[in-house]
C-alpha cells in the first residue's frame, strides 16, 4: 500500500482522470440498472407483488392474459377440480376526472373478488368491498397525477362513473397505474367474460386449458421482455467496456513504469509486493469512483420526478459496487503478467 | 574476512547457433571493508559480472557465495531476499523512484525489508550525505550529484554486507564524480563494507584499494 498511495498522491492528475472515467461508467451502469428496475416494476408490479403462482388461461392464448376469455361454463369446469382459484380480469382503458374533461389518463382495471387474496393492501382510505357502490381502489401513482380520495372519474368508452375510496401501493401494470374494482362493478364496463383464474399454489395442469406460471406471464406482458432485454444488454456491454477500459489503463500505466519496476525488483522488491501494489491501486481508484457515483445516484434518486420510473434497492447498489471491485481486480490481471515478467537485470547497465 | 567469493564463474549466451562466452573463469574474493574497482571497455562483460555478483543472474558454470551463502543455483525468491538483506545497489543514473520523496526512498527499503524503528536511522543517513533539509523533495527537484548521494544513502538502509555500484559517476562531472567515489571510500572503510564498483572512469581509481581489469570476459 505504501507505494500505491505515494504514487497516487504524486500523480494526482493521472489518477483523477482515471477515477473520472471509472466514475462515469459506474454512474451510467447504476443509472441504467435503476431505470431497468424501475421500468420492470412499472410493467409488472401489480402482478409480481401478489402471491399468484399460476394462471389458468383459455387454450391458445399465447400466455397473454388479454388473449384469454373464460366463459361461465369454463369457470364452472375449472372450479370443479380447483375450487381455490379466483378470477382476475385486466382491461386497459382510459379514464378522466369527472371534474376535469381535458386530462385523460391511461390505466389498467384489475377486476377481482374483494374477499380473495388479490384484494390490495390499503395505504389510505377504505378497503374494496364486493358491493355495487362503484367505489374503487387506485394505485398511489394516480395520487401523484392529482387524484384524491373521494374523486370521481369516468371510464371514457362507457362513460361509467367510479369513485376512489382508497389507495394502495404504487401498483402498476404495463406502465399504467392500476385501479382495483370488484367483478360486479366490472360488468358495467366489460363486454366479454373474465380473463383468467389465478392460484396462490402452483398448478401443473388443467384439462382443456393452458396453465402458465407467473414468470411466463410477466415475460409476455406486451413490451416487457423487449424493454428489459435491451436494457440488460446495455448493462452487460457497459460491464464489458469497463473491464476493457480499466485493463488498458492499468496496462499503459504499467508499461510506463517498466524500467522503475526493474529497479524496484533489483532493490529486493518481490513480484508479489508489486502485484498487490497494482491491485490495491486499482481497487482504491474503483472504491473512490464508487463513493462518488453512489452519492450522486442517491441524490438523483431523491430528486427525480415521480413520472420517471427509477428504482435501485440498496442490495442492487451494493451488489453493483462489489461487482465493480471484482472487475477492477480482474482488469489488473493482464498487467500482473507484465509485472511478473519484468527482469531486475534491466536495472544494471543503464538505459 | 571474505564476504563475496566467485570461483571459476563463467557465463555464456546462445546467439543463434553460436555460443558467446561473456565471462570466462572469473575468480574473485572481496573482503569486508575493501573497496574494489572493476574497469574495462564497454562490452567487456562488466555489466554481466555485476548482475551475477548482484544476485540477479545465475552463472553458467562456477559458484558464487555471498556472506557464506551459496547462491549459484538459488531460486528467484531466495535471490530477491539476498538482494534485499545482504546487498546495496547504486545504479548508473541513481534510478530513484520518481514519486517518492527523498526520505521515502529510504523508508521504502526499510519497509520491504521489515526493519523496525527505521525513521531515525534513515534521517541520520540523510544527514550524513548532507541532504536532511531536502528530505521532502522529489528526485526531480535535486541535482544529479544529490540524486546519486540519495542512491548511496538508499543502498545503506538495509545495512548490507556488500555495496555494488554500477558506473556511479557516469552521469556526473569530474568534481561531483570524485565526491561520490570519495563517499563510497569512506563508507567502505568506516562502516566496514565491501564495495564493488564497476567503472570506466580512470580519474577515480586512486581512491580504491584494488583495481581489477576485465577484458574479453577475463578478469586480471
Amino acid at each position: 500500500m505504501f507505494l500505491a498511495l505515494k504514487e497516487i498522491k504524486h500523480s494526482k492528475l493521472k489518477f483523477s482522470l482515471l477515477t473520472l472515467i471509472i466514475f462515469l461508467i459506474i454512474f451510467l451502469v447504476m443509472f441504467i440498472t435503476g431505470l431497468a428496475n424501475g421500468l420492470s416494476n412499472d410493467g409488472k408490479s401489480a402482478l409480481s407483488s401478489t402471491d399468484i403462482q399460476s394462471f389458468v388461461l383459455q387454450k391458445n392464448s399465447n400466455k397473454r392474459i388479454s388473449r384469454s376469455n373464460l366463459t361461465t361454463n369454463d369457470i364452472a369446469k375449472i372450479k370443479k377440480d380447483h375450487d381455490q382459484l379466483v378470477p382476475l380480469t385486466i382491461s386497459q382503458r382510459t379514464v378522466q376526472k369527472s371534474s376535469d374533461k381535458n386530462n385523460k389518463t391511461d390505466i389498467s382495471f384489475f377486476a377481482i373478488d374483494a374477499k380473495s387474496f388479490l384484494a390490495p393492501t390499503i395505504s389510505e382510505g377504505k378497503k374494496l368491498a364486493n358491493d355495487n357502490s362503484n367505489n374503487v381502489i387506485a394505485s398511489e401513482k394516480l395520487k401523484k397525477l392529482g387524484y384524491k380520495i373521494g374523486d370521481k372519474f369516468k371510464e371514457t368508452t362507457t362513460n361509467q362513473e367510479f369513485k376512489i375510496t382508497g389507495f394502495t401501493s404504487e401498483s402498476s401494470y404495463s406502465h399504467t397505474p392500476v385501479i382495483y374494482l370488484n367483478n360486479k362493478e366490472n360488468q358495467k364496463i366489460l363486454t366479454t367474460g373474465i380473463n383468467t383464474l389465478v392460484s396462490q399454489k402452483k398448478i401443473s395442469k388443467v384439462k382443456g386449458f393452458d396453465v402458465v406460471d407467473i414468470n411466463s406471464i410477466i415475460q409476455n406482458i406486451p413490451g416487457y421482455s423487449e424493454e428489459q432485454g435491451s436494457l440488460l444488454m446495455m448493462i452487460g456491454f457497459l460491464f464489458a467496456i469497463s473491464v476493457v477500459v480499466l485493463s488498458v489503463f492499468f496496462y499503459i500505466i504499467t508499461l510506463e513504469k517498466l524500467p522503475q519496476l526493474g529497479t524496484l525488483k533489483a532493490l529486493g522488491t518481490s513480484t508479489r509486493y508489486l502485484g498487490l501494489n497494482l491491485i490495491s491501486q486499482a481497487a482504491l481508484i474503483t472504491i473512490f469512483s464508487l463513493i462518488i457515483s453512489d452519492a450522486l445516484i442517491l441524490i438523483m434518486k431523491m430528486s427525480l420526478p415521480a413520472s420517471m420510473p427509477f428504482s435501485l434497492s440498496t442490495t442492487t447498489l451494493l451488489g453493483t459496487n462489489l461487482l465493480f471491485i471484482v472487475i477492477s481486480i480482474i482488469s489488473s490481471s493482464i498487467s500482473l503478467i507484465k509485472i511478473s515478467k519484468v527482469d531486475p537485470i534491466s536495472a544494471i547497465g543503464g538505459k | 574476512m571474505s564476504v563475496m567469493e566467485l570461483s571459476n564463474v563463467s557465463k555464456s549466451y546462445q546467439d543463434g547457433n553460436e555460443t558467446i562466452e561473456v565471462l570466462k573463469n572469473i575468480n574473485l574474493s572481496v573482503n569486508a571493508g575493501e573497496f574494489i574497482a572493476i574497469v574495462g571497455p564497454s562490452g567487456s562483460g562488466k555489466s554481466t559480472f555485476l548482475t551475477m555478483a548482484g544476485a540477479l543472474l545465475h552463472p553458467t558454470n562456477g559458484s558464487i557465495t555471498i556472506d557464506d551463502q551459496e547462491i549459484t543455483s538459488a531460486s528467484d525468491k531466495v535471490l530477491t531476499d539476498i538482494r534485499l538483506n545482504k546487498l546495496g545497489f547504486i545504479f548508473q543514473s541513481a534510478e530513484l523512484i520518481p514519486y517518492l520523496t527523498i526520505i521515502d526512498q529510504l523508508n521504502y527499503i526499510a519497509k520491504i525489508a521489515h526493519l523496525r524503528d527505521y525513521e531515525k536511522h534513515n534521517l541520520e543517513l540523510l544527514k550524513s550525505i548532507g541532504l536532511q533539509d531536502q528530505q521532502h523533495k522529489y528526485p526531480t527537484q535535486l541535482s544529479g550529484g544529490q540524486r546519486q548521494r540519495v542512491a548511496i544513502a538508499r543502498s545503506l538502509v538495509n545495512n548490507p554486507k556488500i555495496i555494488l555500484a554500477d558506473e556511479p559517476t557516469a552521469s556526473l562531472d569530474s568534481k561531483r564524480g570524485f565526491e561520490i567515489v570519495k563517499m563510497l571510500q569512506e563508507i567502505s572503510h568506516t562502516k566496514n563494507k565491501a564495495v564493488v564498483m564497476v567503472t570506466h572512469d580512470e580519474r577515480v581509481l586512486d581512491l580504491v584499494d584494488k583495481v581489477y581489469k576485465i577484458e574479453d570476459g577475463q578478469l586480471s
